[in-house]
């Protein structure tokens, strides 16, 4: 497992790596999925490193919001870059995930 | 002397408590006993038979290579002393010649002394064993070089099948590269020529994939008399699959199709779909709520892709576009200032039931409208900076003066500068429009446009030029210019029917015409065969010494530009007069 995650009872903060890209989408996903087939569904993707995320990395995104609602469970945003944050309203993510700029408030909002 | 003089002993067909199963094992499992004392080779064979080999016999070296030569010899049990040919030089001439194939030899020795070892082994010999030895000893060497052969052929055969493997391998990946190359070059020839259905309108594009083959593309086409299509698509990623995506998207965007971009039907309401466009035009927003319900990726979403859709009417320069993930498109005025227009929106294929909305925009007269990739913003310098909005946006200000084409050159040279060698990591992509400027022509004057359709026939030539010239007239064009067009017109035109479409007379000649008083625009597009074979850039003014049309219309025209695209020619002829 590449992703740093912590538990916070039944809530998992996941932090997404630096350059969310082509070259590691495959397998960022592949992590992701794993921890929502483990149960892990009330997910905190926590964004604060992201400093680029490119057309795969985005897909990413969206591919875990998929397998957490197919789980019945929920995921969120933390802490997105101006750059990062930019993209997700280009291309209107932010209708689709909510953002939180406090990881407590985050965690607070799945528990 | 033939092999069948030499002495054969068949393996022992009783089974004998101490016969090695390893001999029997190997589908070759035949001893050569070189022994010159006949009694030692009876001895021997009556010893090696018991052990399940099957046994031949040489009195002397040269027998034993005859029978080397000619039967395939797992072992070889050499006597080191024997009269012509002694057992080392047995050894180093069988070890010469690959003919002799590669038994595993041992030499019979009474001698113990280690320089006639070291003498052996230098000529090739495997095992020593020395007299006198009982046929135990003999066994267990015996076992020792049949396990050394069973290694080596195993290697061997390992090494064959990776050769082969390997042989397979470079062909296939040769062959990958082939069809890549082949498909990439199938996807710029399906990206559209830098000529614009509309004489109003100008077009120009840059394209830069990252892999062989781009997830990007774009294209532009009539809708009807007024309306401009143009697109522009980033699928996600990039290299094949994307590249394949990217094809099926414009696959389904193609006019040839029809398919989502025109109504198939008058729609029962005559109310426009979209506010300012007319019932049978479909509205961007609803082409692009189209592509995603078609593309939609219910579980992963590995595979999306933004785009901006739109229609342009080249009359009015009012527009309606859809913006789907995509960067804001730009627009530039003639003073270098830039805006961004287009309200954002979801990636197509990605999410279920997206909604999506049209931004209406107006383009001025001389205003370029662009389309690009985030492959252009995104694209890093050496040290990781990405290019920017920013830069782009005054890359493109900045370039107001030039051409559209300078203008796009310009900034593909920045950008190729921006990246220096590294390899792009997305793929560069750029669509321009520009609506020409029409404002400072003469008072009285007027511009003239007309699309012609001529059948390719021969008799339709005289009358065809005469209607291109008398556009010219009306435009204000004097008589002269008009007698030159007329000429011109009719060489074109002749050369089209005689060469490109000599076999199929019901071939439509479609031709584009754009006169001011003091410039005119012709291009002629028709489906016949490619001029001939000699790449565009030469053609025509390679012909110019062959013929009486050519050099005339290479005198008297300032620009004659050829193009062959996706099974269509393309001549474009320009000048402006003094």
């Amino acid at each position: 497992m590449n992703l740093k995650c912590q538990a916070h009872n039944s809530v998992e903060l996941v932090s997404l790596p630096p350059r969310l890209v082509m070259a590691n989408a495959a397998e960022t996903r592949g992590e992701i999925k794993s921890l929502v087939e483990a149960g892990r569904t009330r997910l905190v993707l926590d964004l604060q490193s992201v400093e680029f995320v490119d057309s795969s990395g985005l897909s990413v995104l969206v591919s875990t919001l998929k397998a957490v609602h197919a789980a019945n469970g929920e995921v969120v945003l933390l802490s997105p870059s101006d750059g990062v944050r930019m993209l997700i309203e280009l291309t209107r993510l932010h209708q689709v995930f909510e953002i939180f700029e406090d990881r407590r408030a985050a965690i607070q909002r799945l528990s | 002397m033939s092999q069948s003089e030499a002495q054969r002993v068949e393996p022992a067909q009783s089974s004998h408590g101490n016969t090695p199963p390893d001999s029997l094992a190997l589908p070759n499992n035949t001893v050569l006993i070189v022994e010159d004392s006949k009694v030692e080779q009876v001895r021997l064979e009556a010893i090696l038979t018991k052990f399940g080999y099957r046994v031949l016999s040489a009195d002397n070296g040269n027998q034993a290579l005859d029978i080397l030569r000619h039967e395939d010899i797992l072992l070889v049990v050499s006597d080191w002393r024997m009269p012509e040919m002694t057992g080392i030089d047995l050894c180093r001439q069988l070890r010469s010649d690959p003919g002799f194939g590669h038994p595993y030899v041992i030499l019979v020795t009474g001698l113990n002394a280690k320089a006639d070892l070291v003498a052996g082994m230098d000529a090739g010999a495997d095992d020593f064993i020395s007299k006198p030895f009982n046929s135990e000893e003999l066994r267990v060497r015996l076992q020792a070089g049949v396990r050394i052969v069973q290694l080596r052929n195993a290697v061997e055969q390992q090494y064959m099948q990776l050769a082969q493997t390997l042989k397979r391998e470079t062909e296939t990946s040769r062959m990958i590269r082939k069809d890549l190359d082949a498909a990439a070059m199938m996807q710029r020839e399906l990206l559209p020529a830098s000529i614009s259905p509309f004489p109003q309108l100008e077009v120009s594009s840059l394209f830069q994939p990252a892999a062989t083959v781009a997830g990007d593309s774009f294209n532009f086409f009539r809708l009807d008399d007024e309306h401009l299509a143009f697109y522009h698509i980033d699928v996600s990623g990039h290299g094949i699959a994307s590249a394949m995506l990217s094809f099926t998207v414009s696959r389904f965007l193609s006019p040839e199709m029809g398919a989502i971009t025109l109504s198939r039907s008058k729609p029962a309401n005559p109310v426009a779909v979209s506010q300012h466009l007319p019932s049978h035009i479909v509205s961007p927003e609803k082409v692009v709520s189209s592509l995603n319900e078609r593309f939609l990726e219910k579980e992963d979403c590995t595979h999306y892709f933004t785009m901006v859709y739109g229609v342009l009417n080249a009359n009015t320069g009012a527009g309606h576009l859809c913006q789907a993930g995509h960067p804001h498109p730009l627009i530039t005025d003639s003073t270098g200032k830039v805006r961004q227009i287009g309200k954002s929106g979801f990636p197509v294929g990605m999410l279920e039931n997206a909604s999506y909305e049209s931004t209406a925009f107006q383009l001025g007269q001389g205003e370029r409208l662009f389309l690009y990739s985030d492959g252009i913003t995104d694209c890093s310098s050496e040290d990781g900076t990405p290019f920017t909005l920013q830069r782009l946006a005054t890359q493109l200000g900045d370039s107001k003066d030039r051409s559209l084409p300078g203008s796009i050159a310009s900034l593909d040279g920045q950008l190729k500068h921006w990246h220096g060698d590294f390899p792009l990591e997305d793929d560069i992509s750029l669509l321009a429009i520009k609506r020409l400027e029409i404002a400072g022509i003469k008072p009285g004057s007027d511009i003239k446009t007309d699309v012609i359709s001529m059948t390719a026939v021969a008799t339709d030539i005289p009358g065809t030029a005469e209607r291109i010239a008398g556009l010219g007239a009306s435009a204000g064009m004097d008589d002269l210019a008009c007698f030159q067009v007329k000429v011109v017109m009719a060489e074109v035109l002749n050369n089209i029917v005689n060469h490109a479409s000599p076999a199929s007379n019901a071939e439509t000649i479609e031709i584009h015409c754009r006169f001011d008083y003091d410039h005119f625009e012709v291009t002629t597009r028709d489906h016949g065969k490619p001029f001939d074979n000699q790449p565009t850039h030469e053609f025509p003014h390679a012909r110019a010494e062959s013929g009486r049309g050519w050099p005339i219309i290479l005198n008297w025209m300032d620009s004659v530009e050829y193009q062959s695209h996706s099974g269509c020619n393309h001549l474009t002829l320009k000048k402006t007069l003094s």
